[in-house]
């Protein structure tokens, strides 16, 4: 056996020296796998990492003539201007709820997929399966067409039951109070069946001989559900309950911006709307930059706080 | 094997992501033109001066031959660039949205290099977004048509940031054009000029003559009532419920919308009716909710003369108004889409024929002007004239302004600034403005093999203006636009600009059409304009002479007209930021506030604390900025 330099002069190799070594090859062994994620690696990099040196704007006052290095440094000025809004706390206000909201049907698409894994007829299943799907790759613009078009008061689907059965039209559309439950039930209907899948993934992990032995137990099939399925896929449910909370201040923009109107602007004005408007409409980009930044660093600290409580309450966290 | 294939696989995804990387897209938008010259000898464009060049009493804008440069042609307006030479100019060239073409397909960027030996690289922008991020990359394309940009934004990127191109020290010598149109019509200066230095980005513009926007009534359905046009807010509100209440089988239609419009449209909001009733001189196009909200910064005129120019939802009035609107509300007589339809509906309806009145032009009934010249007409719509309220009688209405922002930029970092000027002077010289904004005359011009749009069975009511679609099966699908020229043929094109407006300046003053000819001159200004003539002699046919005649049409319109003050004002950041923040903060509460007060969500008697929580939001301060403005406006004017 060859032995090291370091052992020939009476030296033993150091501990971490062993470990790199010891890494190397096995990423020389599994160079393929590795090879396949270089690709992606650099592709973050490149698109995620990179361009972070330009939130420094947040902290500046971008000027395109002097570009992000050269333009002059105002500290915390943006952030405070935020602060110091009027409309501060009810655009906070207005994101927190419908995230809220939002996450609050979490368990929609885990018990959707509880109910699909129970179903027998595979080809029933798989039908099932195809049409909920199918509204994910509907385009945001168009579902927003969609929504606004059945609940049209002249023309809409909805006010045309009623009116065939005698009833009057309801305004949807006008009525602030329906603005949430529209975006997160028009959200549930396109998102629902894609967000089965890795639940569904997590299912087919559960073990047939412990459903056996469940049976044979006596258990019946809410049973096996609720004492089997579920503590399968518990992980999974947790790790997506903790990135959903991630994002409790990021409701995404398009959907919000189609289906606002005059009547609903007081709920649906929220932190993304704001930065567009104030960003890319009066191309004030520091100051939305500190927004978002801001946004971000909240959406962060949520992440940690959920993780270090979901791990003293359970084994499970993202870290 | 699978290492084989595990390796192509990481080759496969890199290249992709490296092909994803580069360029964007079909947009070319450089910060300074690609130039590639192909002079004889192959050298590359320099800017020394030429040791021989055409003497400056021939030269075109008197260039110096010392100061000339030696790939510009000087012995005429066109081409710019000296043949045997070209350069690659990039365009930014905004459209509406929607536009389902090709920006590229169209003549007048085969005019552009056949004629004008300049290569143009022409990204479609769609919208503000795009061209802020433009500016902020420092990607500004050499030049940009039909860029809206306000006046912070002429002052921010043009005098701060030196992105637009100051072209005052250029309008002697390469936009001598130009300049005499600026020299014979000195008021239009306020259009173009941003600073006291007189700096100028921005270029002036005479607006489209055709746009007769306003109110429409439906005459056939005052005719079949027997009904006169009403000329007061209670006559209006009379008439518009006696259509409610009128059987729509009277009309031969399956509904009736008494007053058609959206609250939140550009052009479809008809609440602005209201407000030039009680003396605000409101504009009269682009009615979106904030004129209907009392939103817009305008002059209110009382019976007394006495002026006031600010916000309208401060005022005592707003009460009455937001009465008015409760009412019309109340009795039915909006769309119940008004608020949350959309323009497509308002078209949709406004074609069915289902529409009482509505603010538009553009989504009005099947025949909005004769058929003829002469005949009998036979509209279905009415442009209303300004009407008498409670508070006001014969009030003023906002002229059409003659003058407007082109939306014509050149770069400030772009390496030909003289042959951007060169190309934008051609749009006001008047041996070539014609061509370049209407497209070639048929029989007289290269159409380059291109087809064009010839108008269909109905001219008078077709798209007139349309991009040039090549090949026959992309014939009359178009979409318009007023900057980029369009081919098509030529008589129709001018006939039907002159009639057209000249018919709905007799609808608003209800003279005959056919008396109009007198009145205007247009029968042999239209007996001129055929191509024939114009070949013969462009320079007494051509656009800047159209212009003219314009003008004078503009002012008969209404001889209560008045042009709107203070329509491009120029703020300091500061100011402009002030004031972003109040809106921010403000334009949704208004916007959402006034919906619930006209549908009764708020009663009527919480306006006064409407107002004061307004006040409480800073909006005071904004009256007041506006206010001062005006002071310096009247001051200035003496």
């Amino acid at each position: 056996m060859r032995k090291s330099a370091n052992i020939a002069v009476g030296k033993k190799p150091s501990v971490n020296k062993k470990k790199v070594i010891h890494t190397l090859k096995r990423v020389l062994a599994h160079w393929e796998l590795y090879l396949l994620l270089l690709p992606g690696l650099i592709y973050i990099f490149i698109f995620s990492y990179v361009p972070m040196y330009g939130v420094q704007i947040a902290f500046k006052n971008f000027r395109p003539s002097l570009g992000i290095w050269g333009s002059e440094w105002v500290g915390f000025k943006h952030f405070l201007r935020f602060f110091a809004f009027p409309d501060f706390w009810p655009y906070i206000r207005n994101t927190f709820l419908i995230s809220f909201y939002g996450i609050c049907t979490f368990p929609c698409a885990v018990i959707f997929a509880l109910m699909l894994n129970e179903l027998r007829n595979e080809k029933f299943k798989k039908t099932v399966q195809m049409i909920t799907y199918a509204p994910h790759f509907i385009s945001t613009v168009v579902v927003c067409g969609m929504v606004l078009l059945f609940l049209n008061t002249s023309y809409g689907l909805f006010n045309n039951v009623r009116a065939f059965f005698d009833l009057e039209p309801i305004k949807w559309l006008e009525e602030k109070a329906y603005f949430r439950s529209m975006y997160i039930i028009s959200g549930i209907w396109s998102g629902l069946g894609w967000g089965t899948i890795i639940y569904l993934a997590a299912l087919a992990g559960v073990s047939p001989e412990l459903i056996e032995a469940a049976r044979i137990d006596g258990a019946n099939r809410f049973d096996i559900i609720r004492y089997v399925n579920i503590p399968t896929i518990l992980p999974t449910i947790i790790i997506m309950f903790i990135m959903n909370c991630g994002s409790i201040l990021s409701v995404g923009f398009e959907k919000i911006f189609l289906l606002q109107n005059s009547f609903n602007l007081s709920v649906s004005q929220v932190l993304s709307t704001y930065t567009y408007n104030i960003g890319l409409i009066n191309a004030q980009y520091s100051y939305s930059s500190a927004i978002g930044l801001f946004n971000t660093l909240v959406n962060i600290s949520l992440l940690i706080i959920v993780n270090m409580i979901v791990k003293k309450v359970s084994d499970v966290s993202l870290w | 094997m699978k290492k084989i294939i595990a390796l192509i696989l990481a080759v496969l995804m890199l290249a992709t992501m490296m092909a994803g990387c580069g360029g964007g897209g079909n947009t070319s938008t450089t910060a300074a033109a690609a130039s590639t010259t192909k002079a004889a000898g192959g050298a590359a464009a320099t800017t020394a001066a030429a040791p021989s060049g055409v003497p400056a009493d021939k030269a075109f804008g008197g260039v110096a031959p010392e100061d000339q440069i030696d790939y510009i042609n000087y012995e005429g307006a066109v081409p710019i660039i000296k043949e045997g030479q070209e350069i690659t100019l990039s365009f930014g060239v905004e459209l509406e949205s929607g536009f389902p073409n090709n920006v590229t397909d169209n003549w007048f960027w085969k005019y552009v290099e056949n004629e004008l030996n300049i290569i143009p690289d022409v990204a479609q922008i769609l919208d503000m977004e795009k061209m802020n991020l433009l500016f902020a990359s420092k990607q500004v394309p050499d030049i940009m048509m039909h860029i809206n940009l306000t006046t912070t934004q002429v002052a921010t990127y043009g005098k701060q940031e030196g992105l637009l191109l100051n072209y005052a020290p250029y309008l002697e010598n390469y936009m001598p054009s130009l300049k005499a149109f600026y020299d014979a019509n000195p008021n239009c200066a306020p259009n173009y000029t941003v600073s006291a230095e007189g700096d100028m980005y921005a270029q002036s513009r005479v607006l489209n003559p055709t746009t007769c926007v306003g109110w429409y009534i439906h005459l056939g359905w005052l005719q079949a009532l027997d009904m006169e046009l009403p000329t007061s807010i209670a006559e209006l509100t009379d008439t518009l419920i006696t259509f409610r209440d009128t059987d729509p089988a009277v009309f031969g239609v399956d509904r009736i919308v008494p007053i058609n419009g959206n609250y939140s449209d550009d052009w479809g909001n008809p609440m602005g009716i209201l407000a030039e009733s009680f003396g605000y001189l409101v504009r009269p196009y682009f009615q979106t909710w904030d004129v209907a909200a009392g939103y817009e910064a305008c002059l209110h005129i009382d019976d007394q003369g006495n002026e006031d120019y600010g916000l309208p939802v401060l005022d005592d009035l707003f009460y009455d108004y937001m009465q008015i609107s409760n009412d019309w509300y109340n009795e039915d007589l909006y769309s119940p889409d008004y608020f949350t339809g959309d323009a497509a509906q308002l078209v949709a309806e406004n074609k069915a024929g289902y529409t009482g009145v509505e603010a538009t032009h553009e989504g009005m009934g099947k025949n909005d002007v004769p058929d003829t010249p002469g005949s009998e007409y036979k509209n279905e719509y009415l442009l209303m004239p300004a009407l008498d309220s409670h508070v006001r009688t014969n009030p003023n209405t906002a002229n059409y302004p003659v003058y407007g922002n082109s939306g014509y930029y050149m770069s400030g970092i772009s390496e030909h600034p003289e042959v951007l000027c060169r190309f934008f002077d051609l749009f006001w010289n008047p041996e070539y403005d014609y061509v370049v904004k209407m497209g070639p005359i048929e029989g007289v011009h290269d159409t380059y093999g291109l087809k064009g749009y010839i108008a269909g069975d109905n001219p008078l009511t077709e798209n007139k203006e349309s991009y040039y679609i090549e090949g026959e099966e992309n014939a009359n699908t178009y979409k318009n636009n007023n900057y980029v020229p369009t081919y098509m043929d030529q008589t129709l094109q001018t006939w039907d600009f002159s009639y057209r407006f000249a018919c709905a300046v007799a609808q608003a003053s209800g003279k005959d059409p056919a008396e109009l000819n007198i009145v205007l001159g247009s029968k042999e200004v239209d007996d001129a304009r055929n191509a024939e003539n114009y070949a013969k002699d462009p320079e007494t046919y051509c656009e800047s002479k159209y212009r003219e005649w314009n003008f004078s049409i503009r002012t008969m319109y209404s001889e209560s007209g008045m042009d709107q003050p203070l329509r491009y004002v120029y703020r300091d950041q500061d100011t402009s930021n002030t004031i972003a923040d109040i809106n921010a903060v403000c334009s949704p509460y208004i916007q959402e506030q006034v919906a619930l007060f006209i549908t009764g969500r708020r009663p009527i008697d919480d306006v006064a604390k409407f107002q004061e929580e307004l006040i409480a939001m800073g909006l005071q301060e904004y009256d007041d900025i506006l206010s001062g403005e005006y002071e310096v406006f009247k001051a200035n004017m003496g």
